[in-house]
C-alpha cells in the first residue's frame, strides 16, 4: 500500500487577504499587540507544525475578537477540520466564502474540506468555483483531480491532473495523482512511468538510502550487489515482492533492505542474498532500486502481471500450532471466518478504508460461522463492544507477527477484509479472502471488476456510493 | 493536655507563673462515660502499676453488687471512678463493657472490649466475646482476629472453633468453615444443637441439601421447635425442591416465634413464590402494623415491592423499592461510593493490555480435569438461568458463584512475593508471572483451581464441565484465561435497564454500596461491562454472546447454540424438559427458583420514566448491545 500521501489542501493560504472586518486582533503574549495578519501566521504556524491545540486555542481567541473576519473562519476551519470537528470545520469554512466570496483559496481548500467529510457534490462545485476564480493554479487543479478520483470520474480525474502539470511541470503530487489514475484505470505502462515521481513527494523524504549510486536500471550486476529497498507500505511490500525472483536472473543474491516488521515474511522469497533493517548494514552496492520500482522495470501490464501463487508458505510448525489453537476455541462444524476491520490510522485512506467491526453484523448473523479476528493495533479493542450472534475469538492480542497471521490463515475457510497488509499476506499465500474496497480504491484493486490479477484466490466487493458500505457487507456474507 | 515542664527549669528559663496542673474533663467521643484520657485517647505514659489495682478491687465489687441488684447508674458511678485511676483495671473494664452493651452502646462496648483484649495476658473468653460483638454487628472479617487469637489460646475448646467457623462460613470459606464446625462437635456435647444447625447452614451454603437437611433433622430431634432450625431446614428443603414441605417447616417456626420477623419474612417470601403475592402483602403488612411506628427493613420492603410488582401496580411497587433503599440508605448509612470500583476499572485497564500479557505464561491443559465453563456477566444479568440449563446435561456440574477464582486471585501475589518475586496486588501482580519461578505460579494456580473444585465436591469423577458464574468474573476474567485459554466464556447479556432495575428492585447491595440508588445500579453495570469489555479486546477468548430474552424466548434454539459452542452434542429440547438433574452441589439459587416466565423480559418497560436516572449511564450500553426498539418487541 502507498504510504505517501499528496497534498491535500494548502493549511496556511497566502498571501493574507483583507480582513472583513474592522476588528483588532487580542493581545497575545502578555499583552503585546500585535497585528492580525502576524496572529494568523502564528496560527498558521501551529497548524503547519502540528501544535493543532496551540492553533485552535489561538484561533479561537481571535475568532472572539473577530468573529465576521473571513480568513479567521476559514483558518480556524482548517485547524477545527485538523482536530476531526469536521462540521465545525465546513460551517466555517463556508461563512468565510460567503463573506469572501471572491478569494480563490476558500473554495480550493473547501474543496478538500468537502472531500474529506464525504460530500463530493459539494466538493466538486467547489473545485468548479476555485478554478473559474483562478484558472491558473495548478493546486485548484489538482485539487480537482482528487475529487474526480473520488467520485470515479477517471477521465476527468486525468484531465484536471493533466492541466495541473500543464501549469506547473515540476509538481510530483499532480504527476503522483496521474499516476494513480492510470494505475486504476488499467494503464500501466504510463502510470509506472508517472509513479517515479512518488520519491519527490514530501512525505518520502527518507525512503530511499543517501547515496551517489544509481537507481538501477534492469542491466545485469554483479552477485550482491544490487540493494532492493522495500520502500512503502507492508502490503505493498509483499505485492511487489514477487518480484524479486525475477530480480535475482538479472542481479543476483541482492541485497534486501527494509522493516525488521517484514523480514520473516519477505525471507521466504526465493533469490534474496541478505536482508538488512539497518541503511548502515547496507554495506557497499553498485545501485538500488525501490520494491515498488519492479513492476515498471519488468514491464508489466494488466495481462503480465507475474502471479505465481502462493510465493509466501508460513511455517508447518506454526500451521500446526495454531489449527490446535483453533480447533480448541472455535466450535467444530462452523465454518471459520477471519475479520481484519481496521487499517494503520496514518495511512493516507484509512478513513476511507476502515469499517466498524459492527458494520459486519450480517455476517455475525450467520449461524454456520464462527469469526476469528486477526486485527491487530489499537482499533483491536473494538472486540469488546461485539455482541452478535456468531462465536467470535479474537486472536490478535496472541499474534506476534506476519508469521502467525500467514500460519492461521491456512486454518481459515475464508478471510474477509479490508485494503489492509493482511489482504496482500492472504494473496501472497493463496488463502481464499473476501476484500471490501472503497468506491474509489487504491489504484492496485483498479475498478470495474470483482477479481484481481495480482491475487487471484480474492475476491472483491466493492461500495456502490462513495463512502457508503451498506450492502457490501450483505453480498459478501450472502456469498460465503 | 497541657505540655508540662520540669519545675526547675521552668523556674530559670522564666518569672511566668507556673502553670496549673489540671485533669482534661473532655469526655470520650466513644460514648462510654469515661473522659477521653482514660478511654480511647488513653496513653501509655503514668499508667498505675497494675499490682495496685488490687487497692481498686473493692470498689469494683461494689459496681457488681449494684449492677446485680440493677442499680446499673450506681454501678456505673463506680466503675467510672475506678477507670478514671486505673484505665487498665481489667474486671471494671469487663463490667463497664456488659453494662454498655446491655445498653446498646455498641461503640462504647467495642471500645472497651478491644482494651480488654489488650491487655497481657490475653484471655481467651474475652477474645471470644469480642469476636462475638463483632459478629453481632456484622463485621465478620473484623471478627477473625480475635477469634483466632483465641483459638491459639483454646485450642481444644468448642466455642473457639465454633466462633471461627462461623466466621469462616459468613466470608465464603466454606470448607474452612465446616471443618471448625466439625471440630467443636468434637470438643463439645455430640449433640449441641446450635453447632450443628451452623453446620448444617454451612452445608447448605455449599449446596450439600441432603446433608444439610439430615443435620437439621438431628437438630431438631433435640429441640424440635427451634424456629431458627426449623426456618433453616424449610430453606432446605426448597432448594431440594419439596416447596410443600417447605412451607410446612414455616408454618411450624411461625407457630414457634410469631412475632420473629425473619420467619414472617420467609413467610412472604414462600407466599411470592407460590403466586400468592396478595398473601405476600398481607404478612408484610401484618409485620408493618406489629412493628409500628418503627419501619420495615430494606429486605421486607424490597419483597413487598415484588409482590405488588406481581399484580401490576407498578408505582406503589417502584415505591416500596424506593423506601427499601432509603431505609439503607438513611437509616444504615449505605452510600454509594464509586471510587473503589473506578480505581478497580483503572487498575484492570493498565494491566490488561494485549502487548503486556502475550508473553506472560499460560497454564496447560490437564488431560482428563473438567474444564470450566465461565458464565460471565453482570449481576442480575441471567446467568444462573444459563447455568441451570446447563447442568441438565450429565457431565456439566454447576458451581454457582463457589468457584475459586476470587481466592486465586488473593493468592497469586503472595505465591510471587513468595518465590521471590516483587510485591504487587492483583491484577497488577499478574504481570510479574513474566520472569523466574514466578513463571510456574500461573500453571500451580490452574492446577489449584481444579483441585479446589474437587475437595469441594463441584466436580466428581464424572464431571467434564463446570459451569463457574464468580460474581467476580468480570474483574477475574484475564486471570481465568490464562489458567484456562481454551475454555468456552459464554457472556449472558440482557437489556441494561432490565438489569439496572433488578438490581435496585432487591434488598441487596453491591461494591461499594451499589445498588442503593438507580444510578449507583447503573454505574455498576457501567463499569462491570467496562472491565468485560477490557478483558475481551485485549486478550484471546473463546467467546459467545447469548441474550437472556432469547433463552426465555427462545430456550430450545439458544440453548442448542450454547451446546454447541461448547462442543456438546446432546438434545436441547430433551435436556430442557427433562426433571431436574441432582447435582454434587445443589446452586444457591435453588432455593428461589421458578420455573421460565416472561415476567423479567423487558420489565423496565413497566416503569416508565421512574428510570430515567439511569438513562443516561445505561443508553451508551443499550445501543451497543443493539437493544432498539424494535428488538424490544421481537424479544
Amino acid at each position: 500500500m502507498n504510504d505517501m500521501p499528496p497534498p491535500q489542501a494548502d493549511a496556511a493560504p497566502a498571501p493574507v487577504p483583507p480582513a472583513s472586518t474592522g476588528a483588532s486582533p487580542p493581545p497575545i503574549a502578555g499583552g503585546i499587540k500585535v497585528t492580525l495578519g502576524e496572529v494568523l501566521n502564528e496560527i498558521s504556524a501551529y497548524e503547519r507544525d502540528g501544535k493543532l491545540d496551540l492553533a485552535e486555542d489561538l484561533a479561537e481567541r481571535v475568532l472572539r475578537a473577530a468573529p465576521n473576519h473571513a480568513h479567521v473562519l476559514h483558518l480556524s476551519g482548517i485547524v477545527a477540520y485538523r482536530r476531526g470537528k469536521v462540521d465545525l470545520a465546513i460551517e466555517r469554512m463556508e461563512r468565510s466564502m460567503e463573506l469572501s466570496p471572491d478569494v480563490p483559496v476558500y473554495p480550493r481548500n473547501m474543496c478538500e474540506i468537502y472531500r474529506g467529510a464525504g460530500q463530493l457534490d459539494d466538493a466538486l462545485r467547489v473545485a468548479h468555483r476555485a478554478i473559474e476564480l483562478a484558472p491558473e493554479d495548478s493546486r485548484a487543479h489538482f485539487n480537482h483531480a482528487l475529487i474526480r478520483y473520488e467520485r470515479l470520474e477517471l477521465d476527468a480525474a486525468l484531465a484536471a491532473a493533466d492541466r495541473a502539470i500543464e501549469l506547473d511541470a515540476n509538481f510530483p503530487e499532480a504527476h503522483f495523482e496521474r499516476a494513480e489514475i492510470l494505475l486504476l484505470a488499467g494503464q500501466l505502462t504510463p502510470g509506472w512511468e508517472s509513479y517515479e515521481w512518488r520519491f519527490k513527494l514530501k512525505q518520502a523524504e527518507g525512503m530511499l538510502p543517501k547515496t551517489d549510486k544509481p537507481q538501477w536500471d534492469g542491466g545485469p550486476l554483479p552477485e550482491g550487489r544490487l540493494l532492493i529497498v522495500a520502500d512503502q507500505g507492508f502490503g505493498d511490500c509483499i505485492q511487489f515482492g514477487r518480484y524479486i525472483p525475477w530480480l535475482a536472473e538479472r542481479a543476483p543474491k541482492p541485497v534486501l533492505a527494509c522493516s525488521g516488521d517484514l523480514v520473516p515474511i519477505l525471507k521466504q522469497i526465493n533469490g534474496i542474498g541478505r536482508i538488512v533493517t539497518r541503511w548502515e548494514a547496507t554495506g557497499d552496492f553498485d545501485a538500488y532500486i525501490p520494491l515498488s520500482g519492479l513492476p515498471r522495470l519488468a514491464g508489466t501490464t494488466i495481462d503480465t502481471i507475474p502471479a505465481t501463487i502462493p510465493y509466501l508458505h508460513p511455517d508447518p510448525a506454526k500451521i500446526a500450532a495454531w489449527r490446535q489453537q483453533l480447533d480448541a476455541l472455535t466450535p467444530r462444524h462452523k465454518k471459520r471466518i477471519g475479520l481484519v476491520w481496521a487499517g494503520r490510522p496514518t495511512h493516507k485512506n484509512d478513513r476511507k478504508r476502515t469499517v466498524k467491526l459492527r458494520q459486519f453484523a450480517p455476517l455475525f448473523a450467520r449461524p454456520d460461522l464462527a469469526i476469528v479476528t486477526v486485527q491487530k493495533g489499537d482499533r483491536i479493542d473494538e472486540v469488546g463492544q461485539y455482541f452478535g450472534p456468531a462465536p467470535l475469538v479474537n486472536l490478535g492480542p496472541t499474534i506476534q507477527d506476519f508469521t502467525d497471521t500467514l500460519a492461521i490463515m491456512q486454518s481459515l475457510d475464508r478471510l474477509v477484509t479490508i485494503d489492509t497488509s493482511v489482504a496482500h499476506l492472504a494473496g501472497a499465500s493463496g488463502v481464499a479472502t473476501s476484500l471490501i474496497l472503497p468506491y474509489a480504491p487504491d489504484w492496485r484493486w483498479l475498478h470495474g471488476r470483482d477479481d484481481t490479477p495480482w491475487y487471484p484466490s480474492i475476491k472483491l466487493y466493492r461500495q456502490q456510493r462513495p463512502y457508503d458500505w451498506s450492502g457490501v457487507v450483505e453480498r459478501l456474507a450472502a456469498e460465503i | 493536655m497541657i505540655a508540662l515542664m520540669s519545675a526547675t527549669t521552668a523556674r530559670h528559663q522564666t518569672s511566668e507563673p507556673e502553670p496549673k496542673l489540671l485533669a482534661d474533663p473532655t469526655l470520650c467521643a466513644c460514648n462510654s462515660g469515661l473522659r477521653r484520657t482514660r478511654c480511647c485517647g488513653l496513653s501509655s505514659a503514668g499508667l498505675p502499676d497494675p499490682a495496685n489495682h488490687s487497692l481498686l478491687d473493692a470498689t469494683v465489687e461494689l459496681a457488681k453488687t449494684a449492677r446485680t441488684g440493677g442499680r446499673n447508674r450506681e454501678a456505673e458511678r463506680y466503675l467510672l471512678q475506678v477507670l478514671d485511676l486505673a484505665p487498665l483495671h481489667r474486671e471494671a473494664l469487663r463490667v463497664l463493657y456488659e453494662l454498655r452493651r446491655a445498653e446498646n452502646r455498641l461503640q462504647a462496648a467495642e471500645a472497651l472490649i478491644k482494651r480488654i483484649c489488650s491487655i497481657d495476658p490475653p484471655v481467651a473468653v474475652i477474645l471470644l466475646q469480642y469476636a462475638q460483638l463483632l459478629i453481632g454487628l456484622g463485621r465478620h472479617a473484623d471478627a477473625e482476629a480475635p477469634a483466632r487469637a483465641a483459638l491459639k489460646l483454646a485450642p481444644r475448646e468448642a466455642a473457639s472453633h465454633h466462633m471461627i467457623g462461623m466466621i469462616f462460613t459468613e466470608t465464603n470459606r466454606v470448607l474452612a468453615g465446616e471443618r471448625h464446625y466439625r471440630l467443636a462437635l468434637s470438643f463439645s456435647e455430640p449433640n449441641d444443637a446450635a453447632i450443628i444447625s451452623n453446620l448444617a447452614w454451612n452445608l447448605k451454603l455449599q449446596g450439600r441439601l441432603d446433608e444439610a437437611a439430615a443435620l437439621y433433622q438431628s437438630a431438631m430431634a433435640q429441640r424440635a421447635e427451634n424456629p431458627r432450625t426449623l426456618s433453616g431446614l424449610a430453606q432446605v428443603e426448597a432448594g431440594r425442591g419439596n416447596f410443600d414441605r417447605a412451607v410446612a417447616l414455616i408454618g411450624q417456626a411461625k407457630e414457634a416465634a410469631p412475632s420473629d420477623r425473619m420467619i414472617g419474612l420467609l413467610d412472604a417470601l414462600a407466599r411470592l413464590q407460590r403466586n400468592d403475592p396478595t398473601g405476600c402483602i398481607e404478612r408484610i403488612d401484618a409485620t408493618a402494623a406489629a412493628i409500628a411506628p418503627q419501619s420495615l427493613v430494606a429486605t421486607e420492603l424490597a419483597a413487598k415491592g415484588q409482590a405488588l410488582e406481581r399484580l401490576g401496580d407498578f408505582e406503589a411497587a417502584f415505591s416500596a423499592y424506593q423506601q427499601a433503599r432509603s431505609f439503607q440508605r438513611e437509616r444504615a448509612g449505605r452510600r454509594f461510593d464509586p471510587a473503589p470500583l473506578d480505581q478497580r476499572l483503572a487498575a484492570l485497564k493498565q494491566t490488561f493490555l494485549s502487548d503486556r500479557l502475550g508473553a506472560l505464561p499460560r497454564a496447560p491443559i490437564q488431560p482428563g480435569a473438567p474444564m470450566p465453563i465461565f458464565l460471565l456477566g453482570t449481576a442480575r444479568s441471567g446467568t444462573s438461568l444459563l447455568e441451570s440449563m446447563l447442568a441438565q446435561i450429565p457431565g456439566i456440574d454447576p458451581a454457582d458463584d463457589r468457584g475459586p477464582l476470587p481466592d486465586l486471585s488473593r493468592l497469586l501475589p503472595k505465591m510471587i512475593a513468595g518465590l521471590g518475586g516483587p510485591a504487587s496486588e492483583f491484577p497488577d501482580a499478574l504481570i510479574d508471572t513474566i520472569a523466574g519461578d514466578a513463571r510456574d505460579v500461573i500453571p500451580m494456580l490452574g492446577a489449584r483451581y481444579l483441585r479446589s473444585l474437587q475437595i469441594s465436591g463441584i466436580a466428581n469423577a464424572e464431571t467434564r464441565f463446570v459451569t463457574d458464574r464468580s460474581a467476580d468474573l468480570p474483574w477475574t476474567l484475564g486471570l481465568a484465561a490464562m489458567l484456562f485459554p481454551t475454555a468456552p466464556v459464554i457472556q449472558v447479556l440482557r437489556h441494561p435497564l432490565d438489569v439496572g432495575l433488578s438490581c435496585f428492585a432487591q434488598d441487596r447491595l453491591y461494591p461499594g454500596n451499589a445498588g442503593v440508588t438507580l444510578e449507583s445500579a447503573a454505574k455498576f453495570y457501567d463499569i462491570t461491562m467496562s472491565a468485560i469489555s477490557h478483558i475481551r479486546g485485549q486478550m484471546t477468548l473463546r467467546y459467545l454472546p447469548v441474550r437472556y430474552e432469547d433463552l426465555i424466548t427462545a430456550p430450545v434454539a439458544t440453548f442448542a447454540r450454547v451446546l454447541e459452542f461448547i462442543g456438546i452434542q446432546v438434545d436441547a429440547a430433551a435436556a430442557l424438559t427433562a426433571p431436574a438433574r441432582k447435582v454434587p452441589r445443589t446452586p444457591a439459587y435453588a432455593v428461589t427458583r421458578e420455573k421460565l416466565h416472561r415476567r423479567s423480559l423487558n420489565r423496565h418497560q413497566n416503569f416508565g420514566a421512574r428510570l430515567d436516572p439511569m438513562r443516561p449511564i445505561l443508553n451508551p450500553w443499550i445501543e451497543a448491545l443493539g437493544y432498539t426498539p424494535s428488538t424490544q418487541q421481537a424479544a
